[in-house]
């Protein structure tokens, strides 16, 4: 078992509390950077989408996962951000400004637009995430000159100072270097004043608001955090699929974003990366199981629609804590090996009261 | 609502016809919703508000893939006997079906209230609702008046597939116009049952004015900004009813 | 340190009336009590005085400045600290967490700078630590420093939130019943802590308390409460032997007579 000795303030303070943690993640990310060398290009690519939605994973998570407030929308702010890039490079704006512009313009709007539901709490907070997202969708399909409608739009080729980013690789490592200062920024947010605030809030609006937390102001900077990576998840995912509609940030991006978080592990980063190979893997699972399905169950669009829900459901009732929670527990049990015990893990449970008297 | 309207959908092409689907369906979603929660619901009852929320909309996509495989997406009409009808009170003329829509509805909603109010059952959902722990005491068996609150809502539900159908049509999605009850439900003010119905007609209102006034596709949207213009007033809604949390 | 004082305070919670026409003042660097039988007032009067409730009516002020229609965020920027009659930690968070979230309003901060994690975050977040640590040295927190809270004592966790609000660097303190459930011993520790932090650390402290041993022990000045009403204010000795005290208490004295010729 492996005790880390903390022997100044900094250690905790730091990213990574000693030299073997950094060298675990360091390694990660060399063989992530060398990725392209033993993969095929469509692997590549496929990589990309992983690192594309473990940023909009990481997104929600800061939203449900950190602060507490739940989104059932993010699809559609996900949508923003494509919107946005598509638009921005239309009027010539180079890549390089127009992916932070597209983010940042993502954040702000959907802060302001959904400012008057952030005072909202609970189940309720998100079914008004889900009623702005059709706000949302609605404009996608009504405000053509922006979006071009229901027929969608060709996203521009990205272009670095005329490098072309079309190709898997290119674009792959721009998106791993996205990933990686994404994940900096948010591990940065949760070890300082901002991100404990939230955490706060998450845990007990009242006793964090006689600490001094502004509760407004910091819902609305985690949903602007949250928006803003969302955007930049969006801007990418443009140019991974190339062609853009409304249809393509529908309700059901919105919940696949949740099985991300959900599956992976509310409330931890790794589980963000988790949940997103999950959710780009499970096409190609569910076609391997179709072949074993019947053939009339199998024909079936809406099998997706199916399995997506029986995967939200077996989650939280089998393994709430994830993939990441159970790769904690597999750790726990040779931690402590022979004497690991099952209810080290068995929740307590709590008995609610009503929301109403909140 | 949309599983009660399939499965009344399918009952009413039987022998048993309208009447017949009128009665079975509610019973058939009262029982799904009890299995549901007795089976599924129950186990994650300590876990965090929004676990739940997200939980639902898990068996909803199932229940909306399964509808999808079992009866077909394509839109489907139902038959009733009401359909042709006409109402004529004075000068204004209704159809025959939003006539038997209102009068339905204020009877179920005046027997709910006598349910809630006065039946030993209806107070003790209440209770188990404000309070678990205390109702668990005095000998309330919380697990089984869940599971009758959900048979229940799922049986109004059922029933309010039937009545919508022959409005709406019946396909998968038509559960979203759902979605306008909670816009109601924030205009009117949360806890607040004369609010939902003032916020329910205000949302019919607008949804009229908009598409006569507004560009198509404003219709459903509207009240949905006329929300968050609620929402930016004030947190409460029109005639809200919330207590602060004791600490 | 600073006082705090209120005027014809006044709340209706749900058609009770819990506090009616209250005043009394708390003047800098006392230790002052608040008694009365439960339901009386005295927690929705803490509630009142860090502006988690809003008066019906009546002013509080706070040293020299009227915070009776401030947010709980901004007094708590203005120095009042609290803690809870039911314990609102941080359960998913650790011990050291918990306490430097407490640092919030001590200490400027920005999203963007936080963001980025500049050197001079870097410089803010190790004097927090060295704050935390030095709450933890105070209140021999050492041992639970990085355990989850969820998974503690509930002593430890009195004492905990009672870090917690120190951490807060206040300059006056609401102490919510921080004898309840402790044992002889932590309540004679607690005493001395009390002491200490009116003492040594410059903090007005004010407590609510039914364990009459302490409220002799620690308190310069007591009110006693009762319906929200305030029945009397004094020194402990003579609010303990005021006849309407002990009314509010044990019932009034002709009945207790009675019920004893009866038998």
């Amino acid at each position: 078992m492996h005790i880390v000795q903390k022997k100044s303030y900094d250690q905790d303070i730091n990213l990574f509390e000693d030299m073997r943690e950094l060298a675990t993640y360091g390694g990660l990310f060399l063989c992530l950077l060398a990725a392209p060398l033993v993969l095929a290009p469509f692997y590549v690519k496929e990589l990309a989408l992983v690192l594309i939605f473990t940023i909009a994973g990481l997104s929600l998570m800061l939203l449900v996962g950190y602060t507490g407030m739940v989104s059932l929308g993010h699809g559609a702010i996900v949508g923003l951000g494509a919107y946005l890039q598509c638009w921005l490079l239309k009027q010539e704006v180079p890549f390089l400004l127009s992916l932070p512009l597209a983010s940042l313009a993502t954040g702000l709007a959907a802060t302001i637009v959904s400012f008057p539901a952030l005072r909202l709490s609970g189940m309720y907070l998100a079914i008004a995430t889900l009623a702005i997202s059709l706000l949302l969708t609605q404009m996608y399909t009504e405000w053509t000159a922006f979006t071009g409608g229901l027929q969608g739009v060709a996203v521009p080729k990205p272009f670095i100072f005329d490098y072309p980013l079309s190709e898997p690789v290119p674009f792959y490592l721009v998106s791993l270097l996205l990933t990686t200062i994404c994940l900096f920024a948010v591990k940065n947010l949760l070890r300082t004043r901002t991100g404990r605030a939230m955490i706060a809030l998450r845990d007990s609006a009242v006793a964090a608001r006689s600490m001094g937390v502004d509760e407004v102001r910091y819902k609305a900077l985690a949903f602007f955090a949250s928006s803003g990576l969302a955007g930049l998840s969006g801007a990418m995912l443009a140019h991974y699929v190339g062609f853009i509609s409304p249809e393509s940030f529908d309700f059901l991006l919105s919940v696949k974003l949740l099985i991300v978080i959900l599956v992976g592990g509310l409330g931890s980063l790794p589980g963000a990366a988790l949940g997103a190979a999950f959710v780009v893997l499970l096409p190609q699972l569910t076609s391997l199981l179709k072949d074993s399905f019947p053939g009339s169950i199998a024909a079936q669009p809406s099998l997706e629609t199916v399995i997506f829900g029986m995967i939200l459901v077996g989650t939280i009732i089998w393994e709430p804590q994830g993939i990441y929670g159970r790769w904690l527990k597999i750790k726990h049990y040779f931690t402590v090996f022979p004497t690991y015990r099952k209810s080290t893990f068995v929740k307590q449970k709590k008995f609610v009261k009503t929301e109403r008297m909140r | 609502m949309m599983v009660g309207a399939f499965i009344a959908y399918s009952i009413s092409m039987t022998f048993l016809g309208y009447w017949g689907a009128l009665l079975i369906t509610p019973v058939a979603t009262f029982m799904l919703g009890y299995m549901l929660d007795a089976g599924l619901l129950r186990r994650v009852i300590g876990q965090p508000q929004f676990v739940v929320v997200i939980l639902t909309i898990g068996l909803g996509l199932i229940l909306r893939g399964g509808v999808s495989m079992i009866w077909g997406a394509d839109t489907k009409n139902m038959v009733t006997p009401f359909s042709i009808n006409q109402f004529q009170a004075g000068p204004i003329v209704l159809p025959m079906k939003l006539v038997v829509i209102m009068l339905a509805t204020s009877i179920l909603v005046t027997i709910l209230y006598i349910f809630f109010k006065l039946t030993r059952l209806g107070i003790a959902m209440q209770g188990t609702a404000e309070n678990q722990l205390a109702a668990a005491y005095v000998g309330i068996p919380t697990k089984r008046i869940f599971s009758l609150v959900w048979g229940l809502s799922a049986a109004i539900s059922g029933l309010a597939g039937i009545l919508v159908a022959p409005l709406i049509l019946i396909d998968p999605n038509m559960g979203l116009v759902g979605l306008n009850a909670f816009a109601a439900a924030v205009i009117g003010g949360f806890g607040s049952l004369p609010g939902a119905a003032v916020g329910g007609i205000i949302v019919g209102i607008t949804q009229q004015l908009a598409s006569y006034y507004l560009p198509e596709g404003w219709r459903e949207s509207a009240p949905y900004l006329l929300m968050l213009a609620v929402l930016i007033v004030s947190k409460e809604g029109i005639f809200s009813k919330r207590i602060q949390k004791k600490v | 340190m600073k006082g705090i004082a209120v005027e014809n305070l006044t709340v209706k919670l749900g058609g009770v009336t819990a506090v009616s026409n209250l005043s009394f003042s708390v003047a800098p660097g006392e230790i002052f009590g608040i008694i009365g039988p439960n339901g009386a007032g005295k927690t929705t009067t803490f509630n009142l005085l860090s502006r988690l409730y809003t008066p019906t009516s009546g002013v509080i002020r706070l040293g020299e400045i009227d915070i009776t229609t401030k947010e709980a965020h901004q007094v708590a920027e203005l120095g009042l600290a609290r803690t809870f009659q039911n314990i609102e930690l941080f359960e998913k968070a650790t011990v050291l967490q918990n306490l430097l979230v407490g640092r919030h309003s001590a200490t400027n901060g920005n999203f963007w700078s936080d963001l980025i994690f500049t050197q001079k975050v870097r410089k803010r977040e190790r004097e927090n630590r060295l704050t935390a640590e030095k709450v933890i040295d105070f209140l021999h927190l050492e041992s639970y420093r990085n355990q989850m809270v969820d998974h503690l004592p509930y002593g430890a966790r009195k004492l905990i939130e009672l870090g917690r609000a120190l951490c807060m660097s206040p300059q006056l303190l609401l102490l919510d019943e921080p004898c309840s459930g402790l044992n002889p011993e932590e309540r004679r520790d607690m005493v001395f802590w009390i002491r200490d932090i009116r003492d040594l650390l410059d903090i007005t402290v004010v407590l609510i308390e039914h364990d009459m041993g302490v409220i002799s022990k620690v308190c310069d000045r007591v009110l006693a409460l009762n319906n929200g009403e305030l029945l009397a204010i004094g020194k402990p000795a003579s609010v303990q032997a005021n006849s309407r005290v002990a009314e509010a208490y044990l019932g009034k004295i002709p009945d207790r007579v009675s019920l004893l010729e009866e038998s």
